[in-house]
């Protein structure tokens, strides 16, 4: 019955087209912020140090 | 005038132009014709502009908490530059980079530990990782532009750098920044010749460059030097850039994080301004060195002293190595970059101090290694930095002095560290001679 109920409500919401774009920029913004999460704080690690005698 | 909504779509595939001369009316059939155009671009302006506020909470962070981070040696100050940058801007910190002389041997005579209460108005803020070379520090400076002009800066290093052909690739790889390398490789500041030098240097090591085809493609074109190759090179700039922003923010992004999970750093640093006796300070760090050191003839540490003992060669004839020393210390690639390193802070106009250590004789005595041998490494120096007119202190005085260095490599002792302590505070305050 919830199913149905969500599917119902899902569709009223994509048929509006304010709700629509809401969602849209929701989802743009929830990729990139995904991005940001993955590459945000980049990668500065470096292979363990090997001494050379300095 | 047309004032439908129009799809613009349907108009295009019947080959219609657009007539709509209304901007407003031409900006909404725009919208109805892609319906994801309004949320995307709203979704970037969002996104660019927390970006935005955080860079400058990241710059308001790094500046609020830059002093008490100096004596820290956080690994992020060695491979990013958001912290170098920021010290850089402080009047009362000096620069000094260097490798593990700078911090092997916990000891108080470190200078970063003994100018920590600014008793003379600053302290030093140490970029160093142990291994580092020439090339690494040439780098650091390197990305830090046209802003190292006019500032006092001090190179550290030990005559052991110069002990081997050339660094190894996993040592090098070890101190490596893509951010350094990349700021090197687009650097307006320096000249497309030294910038062509670095490359011949940097393409040796390919390992460090894997991940990066940009960067490679661009050290590629840079050591190429033919017509072609400087305008890929000059192609591949605005590309260049792009990443260099990225790889800056994510160094502003990791220096944040590493600030914040320093939960109990106090920004305010209190100043306790005094008038050292060095020579007593002197008297006192030789006292505690002898003691440290007092089961060997060599100055080397007591904890190490057993550990070392097994090296020693036993019955070396004098000067007997002083051939295999000389043509190692001649032919070394590291006076290449070296050189490198003096023209990067000659082209930047930084005000740099080269500052070396002794060698330790008496040890050098047990591995066959004379003071004539030993005095090709001082004069050599002094040859390459005499070019660029840089103020040099090498300690050759002490070379035969055992309490000025713990080990074959010139690590600083705690006598040592009071000479260096010095001389720092005397290039600080510009009374060097």
């Amino acid at each position: 019955m919830w199913i149905k109920r969500s599917t119902l409500f899902i569709t009223g919401l994509s048929t509006d087209p304010r709700a629509r774009s809401l969602f849209l920029g929701l989802y743009y913004l929830a990729i990139l912020f995904g991005l940001l999460l993955i590459y945000g704080k980049g990668d500065f690690s470096t292979p363990p140090f090997v001494y050379q005698g300095f | 005038m047309n004032t439908r909504p129009v799809d613009s779509s349907v108009a295009r595939s019947a080959g219609e132009p657009e007539t709509l001369t209304d901007p407003q009316e031409a900006a909404r059939s725009l919208l109805l014709a892609y319906p994801h155009l309004a949320p995307a671009l709203a979704a970037l302006a969002l996104v660019v502009a927390l970006l935005a506020g955080s860079l400058l909470y990241s710059r308001w962070l790094e500046q609020r908490d830059i002093h008490a981070v100096a004596p820290l040696l956080l690994s992020q100050a060695n491979l990013g530059s958001a912290l170098q940058m920021e010290a850089l801007r402080q009047p009362d910190l000096l620069l000094v980079y260097g490798s593990s002389e700078l911090i092997d041997l916990p000891s108080p005579q470190r200078a970063f530990q003994f100018f920590q209460s600014y008793p003379t108005g600053f302290t030093v803020f140490t970029v160093a990782k142990a291994g580092a070379t020439s090339l690494d520090i040439a780098q650091d400076l390197a990305a830090l532009g046209s802003n190292l002009h006019g500032k006092k800066v001090v190179i550290s290093f030990t005559p052991s750098m110069f002990n081997h052909n050339q660094v190894s690739a996993e040592a090098y790889a070890a101190d490596f920044s893509r951010l350094h390398a990349a700021e090197l490789a687009f650097s307006p500041a320096l000249s497309f010749d030294l910038k062509q030098r670095f490359a011949q240097r940097m393409l040796d090591y390919p390992k460090t460059l894997a991940n990066d085809p940009l960067l490679r493609f661009t050290l590629q074109q840079l050591a190429n030097g033919t017509p072609l190759g400087r305008a890929l090179y000059y192609a591949a700039w605005p590309l260049g850039q792009l990443e260099i922003f990225v790889i800056r923010t994510q160094d502003h992004a990791q220096t944040v994080y590493s600030l914040w999970k320093l939960s109990k750093l106090n920004p305010n640093i209190r100043h306790k301004t005094a008038v050292i006796d060095w020579e007593a300070a002197r008297a006192k760090a030789e006292q505690d060195q002898i003691a440290n050191s007092n089961s060997n003839p060599y100055g080397i540490e007591n904890d190490k002293w057993n550990e070392y003992r097994r090296k020693i060669p036993k019955d070396v004839a004098p000067g007997a190595n002083d051939k295999d020393f000389g043509l190692i210390l001649q032919t070394s690639q590291e006076w290449t970059d070296l050189n490198i390193l003096l023209l990067t802070l000659q082209e930047l106009g930084a005000q740099p101090l080269i500052l070396s250590r002794p060698m330790n004789g008496p040890l050098w005595e047990t591995e066959g290694v004379s003071a004539s041998a030993r005095q090709a490494y001082y004069d050599r120096l002094e040859q390459t930095v005499a070019p660029y007119a840089f103020p040099l202190v090498d300690y050759r005085e002490h070379d035969g002095d055992r309490y000025f260095s713990i080990d074959l490599a010139s690590h600083t002792s705690r006598k040592g560290w009071i000479y260096v302590d010095q001389t720092l505070d005397a290039f600080y305050h510009g009374t060097l001679h």
